[in-house]
């Protein structure tokens, strides 16, 4: 309305009221929308957790309840005794430990050596790591079967660890190349004032100020590998190997009638990169500034 | 920014005692990705370029030297090759298109100051974090004939009558599939989106207001331009990941019904592991890496992302 009484010639009260009306409309409109669009992003996650809350009965009922007349955790008790759920839960969580683990060391190592080093055709070398992130899981699984195979790594968490990697290491890459630009190189430079070398400053300065990017790499690697179901399913063809996508997959195709089983099974799955995001966003945010 | 400088000033010595290393500690720095992605990516791609010219089995150590018998096969004498690259391009186009058509109307309004705006980015996000495996279970499940809650809710509200085969259907197969998958992805194209909005000084939309400009005008002359590189990043981008999409696409319809969504990476995945034809899946991995050497170097010359981190 501020605007509305500097302009001469126009009458401020009527314009100032309708521009009000007009602005108030504007604004239910978007609560209206933005309101459908969460619905839109949320159904689905709702309507698995509700399913595998809900009896055996109301789920094969043909009518649709949108809310659970009755809670159980049945679903869950069976998925957890009568299942190998465990055995493809813990291949995951080691598999996706080894992906943070070969990420984290070597694309902080790179991307300090990136951004501080002196180095004939590092610019190359860059190109090329991130060029590299174009290529599909299907593409490099298929070759990457045929080797693996001949040197005896199908079926080993190395070879999938090894094989996640390739997806995760060259965005991470870039994303800690990004990082330690934003590391003020004077702190570095007063160590060696000090008589500290170049390994000591990273070590000491450059790696702990790097923190939340080294965060923001790992949630990352960790997401990418508890994801990954094309180089899981053809790496890790022996039941007992399975991680979990591929192990679910199998498992509804055995109990294909069973969607209490199958859903509860995708919520758990579904949590751990949720609880992770949620306790890490802060850093996951200024992680992501820098990369954008 | 470098107090430190002021307070000492840094001789040349210590420098020169520093960098002196540096050769050393660089290559030690950056051969474990060197050994990595060679072991990783390169050998995998030319091993894969190698066997393309073999005719071997998956299983099988045995092979005989075909030339490009394999590529002359592929690309003479089978329909599918043609039929699932053309599915890829659909499927591709089709979820690239929707997802766009989501995120920027997404992305301009989560950018607005409304009251509960913070809930509502991180419901935004979080399709992107739930796996693959789990977007294929929860969509299989709402998209059952009989006990899905879509088939159910389109006869109550008497669209159509009796069961719908979303997923099973050769028609709409591929169109469920685009809408499953856009359902996660379009986060990605949301959050890329809403970083660059939100670098948009408000002082331009309020020069726009003075001036008169409704809404639209607002969004065609001030957010258009500002969005349009990234947009057309994440066209490319994103286009060449959903056409090599795999996981979801086995995960809902393994290729089916009738093929109906066989697209040239699952066509691949069968090639290899039910025809068990290696050398053949080899070579078409080949082509569609081809391809995507071709959509990479033009990436890289329209935007060049290592130009970006230079400082």
């Amino acid at each position: 309305m501020s605007l509305v009484d500097y302009i001469p010639g126009l009458n401020p009260d009527d314009e100032a009221t309708k521009w009000n009306r007009r602005r108030s409309a504007k604004r239910a409109a978007n609560y209206v929308i933005l309101i459908s669009m969460s619905i839109m992003y949320f159904f689905p996650i709702f309507w698995m957790a509700k399913a595998a809350l809900q009896p055996r009965n109301e789920l094969y009922d043909q009518t649709v309840y949108y809310l659970p007349q009755e809670i159980t955790f049945e679903n869950f008790r069976a998925l957890l005794v009568d299942s190998q759920f465990l055995t493809f839960y813990a291949n995951s969580i080691i598999v996706a430990l080894g992906v943070v683990a070969v990420t984290i060391v070597t694309s902080t190592l790179a991307g300090y050596a990136l951004t501080r080093v002196e180095l004939p055709g590092k610019k190359r070398i860059a190109q090329t790591t991130i060029f590299s992130y174009m290529y599909p899981p299907i593409l490099l699984v298929m070759p990457m079967f045929l080797l693996w195979y001949a040197v005896g790594m199908t079926n080993t968490y190395v070879g999938l660890i090894l094989a996640q990697s390739a997806l995760t290491v060259p965005f991470s890459i870039w994303l800690m190349w990004q990082f330690f630009q934003t590391v003020p190189i004077s702190l570095e430079e007063s160590a060696w004032m000090y008589g500290a070398s170049r390994l000591r400053s990273f070590f000491g300065i450059a790696l702990p100020m790097a923190k939340p990017g080294l965060i923001a790499v790992a949630i990352f690697a960790f997401a990418v590998s508890w994801n990954d179901f094309t180089m899981a399913n053809i790496l890790m063809q022996e039941p007992s190997m399975r991680t979990l996508p591929v192990g679910v997959l199998f498992f509804t195709e055995s109990n294909a009638v069973d969607w209490g089983a199958i859903l509860s099974a995708s919520a758990l799955i579904a949590v751990p990169p949720l609880l992770l995001v949620y306790f890490l966003q802060r850093y996951l945010l200024r992680g992501f500034r820098v990369a954008s | 920014m470098s107090i430190a400088r002021f307070i000492d000033y840094i001789p040349q010595s210590v420098h020169d005692r520093v960098e002196s290393d540096d050769r050393i500690i660089g290559t030690l720095f950056l051969l474990p990705v060197v050994l990595l992605v060679s072991f990783v990516v390169f050998l995998p791609v030319v091993w894969a370029v190698y066997n393309s010219l073999f005719d071997i089995g998956t299983l099988n150590p045995e092979r005989n030297f075909v030339a490009l018998g394999n590529y002359v096969d592929l690309l003479g004498a089978d329909p599918m090759f043609w039929s699932s690259l053309w599915k890829a391009f659909y499927f591709a186009v089709g979820s690239t298109l929707l997802q766009l058509a989501v995120a920027v109307p997404t992305a301009v309004l989560l950018n607005k100051e409304l009251r509960g705006i913070a809930v509502a980015r991180a419901i935004a996000l979080l399709p992107y974090l739930i796996p693959t495996i789990v977007v294929g279970m929860m969509f299989t499940w709402m998209g059952h004939p009989e006990l899905g809650v879509v088939s159910n809710g389109l006869e109550d509200i008497g669209l159509t009558d009796g069961p719908m085969y979303f997923f099973g259907s050769e028609r709409w197969a591929m169109p469920a599939l685009i809408v499953a998958n856009s359902w996660k992805f379009t986060a990605f194209i949301v959050m890329m989106v809403l970083a660059r909005l939100q670098s948009i000084p408000e002082s331009h939309y309020e020069a726009a207001q003075m001036c008169g400009a409704s809404a639209w005008r607002q969004f065609r002359d001030v957010t258009l331009p500002n969005i349009r590189n990234v947009v057309l990043l994440v066209l490319l981008l994103r286009g060449i990941w959903m056409f090599n999409k795999f996981d979801i696409i086995w995960i809902l319809t393994r290729g089916g019904p009738a093929n109906a969504t066989t697209t040239l990476p699952v066509y691949i995945y069968e090639i290899a592991f039910t025809q068990y034809r290696m050398g053949t899946a080899l070579a078409a991995s080949t082509l569609l890496f081809l391809l995507l050497v071709v959509a990479g170097v033009l990436y890289l010359r329209a935007f060049d992302p290592a130009s970006e981190v230079e400082t």
